[in-house]
């Protein structure tokens, strides 16, 4: 009997994952966008200079065509397009001989073309002989583009901390 | 074959409730009651130091309120990544740094989990309503690139009792 109700419970689980991943929510499709933008940020050790410029293309590529940035402390505020999103990325990445960002606690507020997004976002990484260690709260917004496809179209530190 | 029993149980209706009862009461313990943490980073030393354990009271403030000094964990966007900081000043009052003494209301206050040098200057502010001013022991840091100042008390998740 309880070898029964495991078996159903175990095929049941499975059937869930399949539908998940052949057919994601929208939630999920975003989820997937920061684990790209994560992973192509980051810079493992060693990484040769192509394939960091690859990276820096496929981080471009996850954003729209305008995007508003206002982030201060790093020197970013107003609106930029995908080719100095670009350039932006190959100057950050190429700060750092490591670098691993990530990204926890996403909250959504999805409307029907758009979405926003709080998340906290954590780097740590070493850039010359520096040992770096950031953890900021972001909210990002993403635009619909096709069925299933979001694009980033802004992005903002939160302020927690008001000194 | 006791203990073989008592470590891999037979598969039957009472062990699956068991083993149901101990995640619910592991989960409710450790996500709802007392939080573990782990720190990374050195901005609460001496006090708690980078990679040690510590637990999070999520009850603390279900029937009081902060109190100076607490250890506090700040909610971010959520609360598997947190701040750990030590409240240092109440709404209404005023905060100010000069030469790395600390100064509620123009007076100094007594930190004995102090150590090391600081040189810390700030110009006076006043915590806003319904914000706390906290801040973390490691003050021999440079003040730029230590994370301080007003927090919404809405924030705060728990208190670190210890």
């Amino acid at each position: 009997m309880v070898k029964k109700v495991v078996i159903v419970l175990a095929a049941a689980a499975v059937a869930v994952l399949l539908l998940r991943y052949f057919f994601p929510s929208d939630e999920r499709l975003i989820r997937r966008q920061f684990d790209r933008l994560t992973e192509n940020i980051s810079r493992p050790a060693g990484e040769k200079a192509l394939a960091g410029l690859q990276r820096a293309a496929a981080v471009s590529d996850l954003f729209s065509d305008r995007v508003r940035l206002d982030l201060p402390e790093a020197g970013l505020a107003g609106e930029y397009d995908r080719q100095e999103i670009r350039t932006l990325a190959m100057v950050f990445r190429n700060r750092f001989t490591r670098l691993s960002v990530e990204c926890r606690d996403l909250h959504m507020t999805l409307d029907r073309d758009q979405a926003r997004i709080t998340a906290t976002c954590r780097a740590r990484g070493v850039a010359g002989s520096e040992q770096v260690r950031e953890t900021r709260e972001v909210r990002a917004e993403l635009v619909r583009t096709s069925e299933d496809g979001w694009l980033f179209s802004g992005c903002a530190f939160v302020q927690v901390l008001r000194r | 074959m006791r203990a073989g029993r008592w470590l891999v149980p037979a598969m039957n209706l009472r062990s699956l409730v068991r083993v149901l009862l101990l995640v619910s009461a592991s989960w409710l313990l450790f996500s709802r009651l007392y939080q573990p943490l782990c720190i990374e980073g050195r901005s609460m030393e001496p006090t708690y130091t980078d990679g040690s354990l510590v637990f999070c009271n999520r009850m603390a403030y279900l029937f009081s309120e902060p109190r100076r000094f607490d250890v506090v964990a700040i909610r971010m966007a959520g609360d598997r990544i947190v701040l750990l900081k030590r409240i240092v000043a109440l709404p209404g009052e005023t905060v100010r740094f000069r030469n790395g003494v600390l100064l509620v209301d123009g007076r100094p206050l007594a930190e004995p989990y102090l150590q090391g040098p600081s040189d810390w200057n700030l110009a006076p502010r006043t915590v806003a309503p319904g914000t706390l001013y906290v801040v973390g022991d490691n003050r021999s840091v440079p003040m730029q690139v230590h994370v301080f100042g007003q927090v919404d008390r809405q924030r705060i998740l728990g208190r670190v009792p210890w």
